[in-house]
């Protein structure tokens, strides 16, 4: 437009201003300036209204009207520059800053805006006991209702309190359309989110090589097979995400051809984690009893501490397990010992779920014959990428390398292997509380004992059904 | 600034303030120091306590300098209800520009192409200048979503009773129309604009 470029922009009023007197007072002018300011604030026009009233208020310094009018103007303006102002902060980064000027409008008097966008930073800082008060009083405007709404649910979601947590995602996609997408993909996380947890797993697969031979394999015809997978687990945290928790579950997989390789696992383990996803520490005790070929197999015990600090958009995590192995047939009881495995990873998390990470990880197996004690260690990255809020796709790769401490009698050569392993799963969520999963992997060993070099192509599909129960 | 030049003399010329001559005389001078919201007021004011329809004219062209053109139209189709005679070139002028911020060119280009060199070289050159960029930004043949947006602001200045604004929508609406093949909405923009002007008239 060529007027704005040709017109010099007019100088805002301060309706703050001190406003001196005239030399006489005129009533009558004092009450056209009120009718021009009545009308111009009426169509929105403020800085136009303020001038009219300072004008009566100058003709008429008595004029209560003109002088509260002017009051109201002026607090409005403050509120606008500190609300501005506060917002500023709160996109900066600084929800301490925009807190104290939010809390400063509200002192005023109410303003759902403030105590929404308050309640917001108090979520952010992980106040919820601060943040439901406030985004309780924004719910109280049928404009903000929905965006509270969300914000309620999201803190539930975070206290441990799936089923209320969905009916706020529920309540919020109901009156706003805007938001409606958000909502509904929270909703699908609420409902598998809980002080108890109870989910469902089955499919079927397939394995290139299932008993691990090398390639060139002298397995008569080969030893691919196909498996169905059954699993089961039950989650249980009275105090939601951080606090105590106990957990169980059971897998099986039952194979077609190499029975002898039919896997079952039961798991129990109680812990407690300090603090959310984003920022704890957890320490966990579990107990893994595994049979293979119908057999008990393995008994293990574990201990495992685990931090992770995340600040803005990296994330970064350290954890620690011991896990003490009593193999329980002949053959495989040289294995038994203690291993010790150790992880350091950073990611970078985008928005709507996407991350990219990069860990180093090792383990230390000590076991009860030397010979087949080891050391493994390596690089893994990954990545995971929704592309639509019920669409996602995981890579991971990696590479590691195992050296045993001393040569193994049985093959004259002091063992040393190297793994790279690939996968890819995509993962759909059918409906708030199913989720199929296809996945595809890779493993290609290195060995300097041609009995222990091969290659594994596997892949499958699973259906989850999750709920959160409480 | 002319305008502020303009009451001065007129001012000085009859060496006495009739009532609200002296708000318009103050809106002159907040005219001349842009403060343009309090010369507004004054202007408005003036128009209030009886000072002729000179202000209520002033009072418009400075809403063009608030940049409120939609509401500056409003103002000028009131102005020149109540004193048509005072519209002058200059005033052509402001309102030309009000029109053109509220993207009615044909209205723009037809205020300017009477306004010419007669409020002055400078005003002239800028006048023509306007003209120019009006005619390439009408060079082709308007879209019907274009006209579309005509018809879509004239039913909504309607609806809020600007019955004046909404008449210069639809009239704008109609002349893009006739320069498509189509004519697209153009029986339907001067239906509207045929109700607008019965409830317009005095």
């Amino acid at each position: 437009m060529i007027a704005p470029m040709l017109l010099a922009v007019a100088v805002a009023i301060d309706p703050c201003a001190p406003v001196g007197p005239a030399q006489k007072r005129d009533v009558a002018a004092a009450e056209a300036y009120l009718d021009v300011a009545d009308q111009e604030q009426r169509g929105g026009a403020v800085d136009t209204a303020a001038a009219a009233y300072r004008s009566a208020l100058r003709v008429d310094p008595q004029n209560a009207k003109a002088r509260a009018a002017l009051a109201s103007l002026c607090r409005r303006a403050t509120a606008g520059e500190q609300f501005g102002e506060a917002l500023r902060r709160m996109e900066s980064g600084d929800r301490r800053g925009a807190i104290t000027l939010f809390e400063r409008i509200r002192a005023a008097g109410p303003d759902p805006a403030s105590a929404l966008l308050e309640g917001i930073c108090q979520y952010e800082l992980q106040e919820d006991e601060e943040a439901v008060p406030l985004l309780r009083e924004a719910e109280r405007d049928p404009t903000l209702a929905p965006s509270a709404q969300l914000f309620l649910g999201l803190v539930s979601l975070r206290q441990g309190g799936g089923e209320e947590a969905a009916r706020s995602f529920e309540s919020a996609a109901a009156r706003d359309f805007a938001i409606a997408p958000t909502a509904a993909s929270l909703l699908r996380l609420a409902r598998r989110e809980g002080r108890v947890v109870f989910s469902l797993l089955g499919g079927p697969s397939a394995d290139s090589n299932v008993d691990l031979a090398p390639d060139g394999s002298p397995t008569a015809g080969g030893s691919e097979d196909a498996a169905g997978t059954v699993a089961a687990s039950f989650l249980v945290r009275p105090s939601g995400e951080s606090g105590p928790f106990v957990r169980a579950s059971g897998t099986y997989r039952k194979l077609t051809r190499f029975t002898q390789f039919d896997l079952g696992v039961a798991e129990v383990a109680a812990g407690w984690q300090l603090g959310r996803e984003r920022r704890h520490a957890l320490a966990e005790y579990s107990y893994d009893f595994l049979s293979l070929g119908g057999d008990s197999y393995l008994s293990a015990h574990r201990v495992l501490v685990e931090g992770r600090w995340t600040f803005q958009k990296v994330s970064l995590a350290a954890s620690y397990a011991a896990r003490f192995e009593s193999f329980l047939t002949g053959a495989a009881a040289p294995y038994s010992g203690t291993r010790h495995l150790a992880e350091l990873s950073g990611e970078w998390r985008f928005g709507g779920g996407s991350a990219i990470g990069l860990s180093y990880g090792a383990v230390r197996d000590l076991t009860d014959d030397p010979t087949l004690t080891y050391v493994e260690q390596g690089p893994h990255a990954y990545a995971r990428f929704p592309t639509s809020p019920t669409l996602r796709f995981v890579f991971d790769a990696s590479v590691s390398r195992r050296r045993y401490d001393e040569p193994d009698p049985a093959f004259a050569a002091r063992r040393a292997d190297t793994y790279v392993d690939g996968a890819a799963a995509a993962e759909l969520d059918f409906a708030d509380q199913w989720t199929g999963r296809f996945w595809v992997a890779a493993r290609k060993s290195f060995s300097n004992v041609s009995d222990f070099a091969y290659t594994e192509l596997s892949g499958g599909v699973t259906l989850t059904f999750a709920i959160g129960l409480l | 600034m002319r305008i502020a030049a303009f009451l001065a003399v007129l001012c000085l010329a009859f060496g006495a303030l009739a009532a609200g001559e002296d708000h318009l005389l103050a809106g002159a001078q907040l005219f001349r120091e842009r403060r343009f919201q309090e010369a507004y007021v004054e202007f408005t004011v003036a128009g209030r306590l009886g000072a002729g329809g000179d202000a209520a004219w002033y009072a418009a062209a400075t809403l063009v300098k608030l940049q409120r053109p939609e509401d500056a139209l409003e103002a000028f189709a009131a102005a020149e209800r109540a004193a048509p005679s005072v519209a002058d070139p200059l005033l052509d002028y402001y309102r030309a520009l009000a029109c053109y911020d509220a993207r009615l060119f044909l209205c723009a280009d037809r205020l300017l192409e009477g306004v010419g060199d007669r409020t002055g070289p400078r005003i002239g050159a800028q006048a023509r200048k306007m003209r120019a960029d009006i005619a390439a930004l009408l060079v082709n043949e308007p879209s019907a979503d274009s006209i579309d947006w005509y018809h879509a602001h004239g039913a909504e200045a309607r609806k809020e009773g600007r019955h004046s604004l909404a008449a210069l929508y639809f009239a704008e609406a109609a002349a893009l129309a006739r320069r498509r093949p189509d004519r697209h909405r153009e029986a339907e923009a001067r239906a509207s604009l045929a109700d607008l002007r019965k409830e317009i008239a005095p």
